[in-house]
């Protein structure tokens, strides 16, 4: 409750974010499609946009963590574990590499941290199986270990670059919101409805297997079958949301331990909850991200670092 | 005898040790069986054989007439309910919601909770006495509440089976004995068949109808409790040189006490 709010509220600073004020009447004009035309462009254009994706990724990214801690019975775990983000840079940077002088493209490069970010988790999980099945457990240290060999080949690559897309890389694997077009926000919005639903629709399959593979299968759970395909829409939204938001990374770990310290382990109860908080977090850190050093940008992975790890401290510290 | 759950050849093992070879057993239908032995002798390689947790390498498991290889999990589940050794409970989970999760097996969709799951939960919080501590944190209960709240959730599966791994140990000998006598409450009044693997031999003999006593992967005995709980038996399984008398209020075979054999050799 508390949190829907605060989140209305975020939504409301962010889009007010920016040299251009917005009031509640004049918002109303835009959105009934009248109003001055510069504001609606700002609106419509630069500021919706971003603070849809924001939230959405928070959402994204919170909801991905949530299951695979809840499948990995790992605290630890979350989506850049499995170095999907790592992945998703390593193709950014080949790309610009491999083709210099191609511009940032707001339309390819999600694509291609998409497809790297699925290619790294598809090479985790063929490192990771067994003939016993998938072990989460296994899984996440192959995850580790790739995130690391795959984080320093990037590094060697960036050596190469010039110093403008140095800096670009360099921000974007920090996590930052740059493809924030309408069309990017349409695709992020239709997969994360259809992958957030089925997570919901999976909520207790996520409870019992939070349970412990014993428990699980005696209550008639076929775990491994039900933790690679859990695994898999994890990975699926992680990776959407690195298409548009780089390489966040503490966002996917901390906001299903906030909501978990709000309402319990029960997903009926903690996958609204983690919803709730992915978004919060995004939002303000966007606002954060865009205000603080204006007109220059802070990584948003870096404000939700800051603002996010003091208060997982203060909650830690308190139970 | 009736067998509910039979294991007819099996062979057990984990990776290339094999722990079971080629063993029948059979477990007696409305009966609580208790499956003792030294350690490392079996017997909860076992129970995860017979429930499913372990795969078999070879034989067969027949739950109620049918192979359970040939059986959907979820069918299984419907039958038979296991309660694993020491199970873990996430953190800030509360009584009444694990007992909750029981019901999974016979839910469909997002797993709404129907007025006949809120009526086993709460007919399953109620035998076990844990009404009081629904709302509890289960981290926040006492080892024999827990165990209780464990054993609440496997009720709420309502199966006819249940096998328990070790559900007394870590127990002080009063929550032992609660957690046994609500096993036998459970079986005596719902009929319920139970089957668990239990090192005290005393409590075992006294709460049991039947008997399997187990040594380096294979089975040595079976029987009632008069049957097993002697001097041979103590000597052939465990290698122990026991005295065995009759509990005067239980009126069962009781190990009244037993030093090591010479020439032991250790299992």
């Amino acid at each position: 409750m508390v949190l829907s709010i605060l989140l209305v509220l975020g939504i409301w600073i962010d889009i007010n974010a920016g040299y251009r004020q917005i009031d509640l009447s004049k918002l109303w004009e835009i959105l009934k499609g009248e109003g001055e035309k510069s504001l609606r462009y700002t609106l419509i254009n630069l500021r919706l946009p971003r603070v849809l994706t924001s939230l959405l990724v928070g959402v994204g990214l919170a909801v991905s963590g949530c299951v695979i801690q809840n499948v990995s019975r790992n605290d630890m775990a979350e989506p850049g574990i499995l170095g999907i983000n790592a992945g998703a840079g390593l193709f950014i940077a080949f790309f610009i590499v491999l083709i210099p002088d191609s511009g940032f493209s707001t339309l390819l490069f999600p694509i291609l941290a998409f497809v790297g970010a699925v290619t790294t988790a598809f090479v985790d999980y063929r490192l990771a199986v067994t003939r016993e099945g998938l072990s989460p457990r296994r899984l996440l240290l192959i995850g580790v270990a790739m995130s690391t060999v795959i984080s320093s080949v990037t590094t060697i690559l960036m050596l190469r670059m010039s110093d403008s897309e140095y800096a670009f890389v360099q921000n974007w694997i920090s996590g930052s919101i740059w493809g924030a077009t309408w069309a990017n926000v349409r695709m992020l919005l239709v997969g994360l409805i259809f992958l957030v639903s089925f997570v919901f629709y999976k909520g207790r399959d996520l409870n019992v297997l939070n349970l412990g593979r014993q428990t699980a299968t005696g209550l008639g759970i076929d775990v491994p079958r039900q933790t690679i395909i859990l695994l898999g829409i994890a990975v699926g939204i992680s990776s959407l949301c690195c298409a548009v938001g780089g390489g966040l990374s503490f966002v996917g770990l901390v906001c299903p331990h906030l909501a978990r310290r709000l309402v319990g382990p029960n997903c009926r109860v903690l996958l609204p909850a983690t919803v709730l908080t992915g978004a919060t977090l995004m939002v303000y850190a966007d606002i954060i991200s865009r205000t603080l050093l204006s007109p220059n940008e802070i990584p948003v992975g870096i404000v939700a670092a800051v603002i996010g790890a003091p208060y997982f401290l203060y909650l830690l510290i308190r139970t | 005898m009736n067998t509910v759950l039979e294991g007819k050849g099996i062979s057990v093992g984990y990776q290339q040790n094999v722990i079971i070879s080629t063993m029948d057993v059979q477990i007696p239908k409305g009966k609580i069986t208790s499956i003792i032995g030294p350690n490392g002798c079996g017997k909860s390689t076992l129970l995860k054989a017979l429930s499913r947790m372990l795969p078999i390498k070879s034989g067969e498991i027949v739950l109620d007439g049918k192979r359970i290889s040939e059986m959907h999990t979820g069918e299984i589940a419907k039958k038979m309910a296991i309660l694993p050794q020491a199970p873990q409970a996430p953190a800030g989970l509360t009584v009444s919601e694990l007992v909750a999760y029981g019901r999974y097996p016979h839910q469909k969709g997002f797993g709404k909770l129907h007025k006949e799951d809120r009526e086993i939960i709460h007919w399953a919080l109620e035998i076990t006495h844990m009404e009081e501590f629904a709302d509890r944190n289960i981290e926040a209960l006492s080892g024999g509440q827990r165990q209780r709240a464990w054993i609440a959730m496997a009720l709420a599966q309502d199966t006819p089976v249940i096998l328990l791994d070790e559900p007394t140990t870590y127990l002080d000998m009063a929550h032992q004995l609660e957690v046994l006598e609500l096993l036998e409450d459970l079986n005596r009044k719902q009929k319920k068949t139970i089957a668990l693997v239990i090192h005290d031999l005393n409590l075992a003999a006294r709460f049991s109808d039947w008997m399997i006593a187990m040594r380096k992967g294979k089975m040595m005995y079976k029987g009632t409790p008069e049957e097993i709980m002697t001097e041979k038996m103590m000597a052939d399984v465990f290698s122990l040189k026991a005295y065995i008398k009759e509990d005067p209020w239980a009126k069962k075979p009781m190990c009244v006490s037993y030093e090591l054999m010479n020439g032991r050799d250790s299992c």
